[in-house]
């Protein structure tokens, strides 16, 4: 199998896990961050892939390689359940109109999946539970400090990777691969919300940091951004390439080095083709 | 016994030269000097002790045959504090007790803060994933002390991440080769599948918390 196929069936795969394990609607939480925690999760275990020919929910009629339901796929599906709900809850509590019914919407059919997900995996829910309450923390607190605004996203990364294996050193490693990867991810985020949170007067790291030197620039912002993002990437790098993989190195190392510097650009350029 | 070609991720086949620039790669890649003050440090190292040995091996057996070839051990690694002021919080540092090393430090009257103290600062907010702190830091040991090695090799690790994205420092203190260019073979066949990746994604791994 070329090894984007290998990546979409693993994709479908956990399509599939989330519409086994809590339903059809449960398929929507469906995201290429958890995609990529289900095949670190079968890299760092002995677990063998399995793949099957199995039709697609969005389009029955396309059969697609899927990868067989499987202890990674249920604990990545598990995360993104969880993760969602306190997304959801956090939406519900800040966002204004239709986001707000949205997430209102979502959390009554995210309830009982979420106390699925929650039993099975308590140390998941605790460091997401944390996590979500100490972000809520430092917003009220306008935290102009950028690493430590990182740092309930980090932690909860940290110990959700930390916890895919038992051997030691791997253990080490993923604790701060986990760290590194959620700085990114939040970081990422919070340089797309960059304009929205400024129009709306939303908390951003990015916003709080520029206050503290005079009015905010949102250029200087985009570049302070790229700067700490491009100095975490590398750093992910270095410590990725100490973990000991038995499956999906080449797709991993490919998200590595390559997807996450990308995906910066990615957002960077959808913002100034906006302001052309 | 692990398979000395496996390690270098090579063919039993493969010419001399292949062998030495896949080692080469290798050797770039965990290169000690680009894991100074990494809580990781000593798994690089151990990584990099497998790397020169199989390359060892090989050279051996393919002496053994009447292949030629030398063996070109990078050198290994050894911190160098010098006559610092606070050798006891490098070694808790060193040892992982970041805790600790942070209290001691934080204990150390203002008067007594030089250019290593804030080295040491940086150095632990580094091995945090502070990476904004740490980089703040390294940049005030160096204005201090612009001469010190030290503070320069990380800095510098900390200035090229931060332009390039790329993992290591082009200026560590002597590794034999100094330069990480981004189109490493590895990364070049990558790169087709994740052009690929991308065309595909609307969701990217940025949007969950």
């Amino acid at each position: 199998m070329r090894e984007y196929d290998t990546y979409k069936a693993v994709y479908c795969g956990l399509c599939h896990q989330l519409g086994h394990t809590f339903g059809p609607l449960a398929r929507f939480t469906l995201s290429y961050d958890f995609t990529f925690l289900a095949m670190l999760a079968m890299a760092v275990t002995e677990e063998k892939p399995a793949f099957d020919k199995c039709a697609c929910f969005i389009n029955p009629l396309k059969k697609s390689m899927t990868l067989c339901d499987c202890p990674s796929l249920l604990y990545s599906a598990d995360a993104a359940i969880i993760m969602f709900y306190y997304k959801m809850l956090d939406n519900q509590a800040d966002q204004r109109g239709l986001k707000k019914w949205g997430a209102r919407l979502a959390l009554i059919f995210l309830s009982k999946p979420h106390q699925q997900a929650a039993k099975r995996f308590p140390h998941l829910e605790e460091a997401l539970a944390t996590a979500s309450s100490a972000q809520t923390q430092l917003e009220q607190e306008h935290c102009n400090q950028i690493d430590r605004a990182c740092e309930p996203t980090a932690q909860a990364l940290s110990k959700i990777c930390e916890q895919l294996t038992q051997d030691t050193n791997n253990r080490r490693v993923l604790n701060r691969f986990g760290y590194l990867l959620g700085r990114y991810i939040y970081l990422c985020d919070a340089l797309d919300d960059l304009e929205e949170d400024q129009k709306s007067g939303n908390y951003n790291p990015f916003l709080q940091a520029a206050e503290m030197a005079g009015e905010p620039n949102l250029q200087q912002c985009r570049q302070q951004a790229m700067d700490t993002l491009y100095m975490t990437i590398g750093e992910i790098g270095k410590t990725y390439s100490l973990l000991a993989l038995t499956n999906f190195e080449p797709i991993l190392s490919n998200v590595v080095y390559l997807g996450l510097k990308h995906t910066v650009s990615l957002i960077i350029n959808k913002r100034s083709d906006q302001n052309d | 016994m692990t398979d000395p070609y496996k390690v270098l991720g090579v063919s039993p086949n493969a010419t001399d030269e292949e062998i030495k620039s896949a080692y080469r790669d290798l050797a770039r890649k965990y290169h000690p000097d680009r894991y100074i003050d990494n809580p990781l440090a000593d798994l690089a190292s151990e990584k990099m002790k497998e790397i020169n040995e199989a390359y060892d091996q090989i050279q051996r057996l393919r002496r053994a045959t009447g292949s030629t070839g030398q063996s070109t051990q990078y050198r290994q690694y050894q911190q160098q504090p010098g006559n610092s002021q606070f050798a006891d919080i490098r070694r808790l540092i060193y040892s992982n007790r970041i805790t600790e090393a942070e209290e001691l430090l934080d204990g150390v009257p203002t008067s007594r803060r030089d250019g290593e103290w804030y080295f040491l600062k940086g150095s632990i907010f580094y091995s945090r994933g502070w990476l904004e702190e740490a980089y703040k830091y390294f940049m005030q040991a160096n204005t201090m002390d612009p001469t010190n090695a030290e503070y320069q090799a990380a800095l510098n690790q900390m200035a090229w991440q931060r332009r390039t994205g790329n993992p290591g420092s082009p200026y560590g203190s002597g590794p034999v080769i100094a330069t990480y260019d981004c189109c490493d073979p590895c990364n070049l066949c990558a790169g087709v599948m994740c052009a690929n990746c991308c065309c595909d994604c609307t969701g990217s791994l940025c949007r969950c918390l």
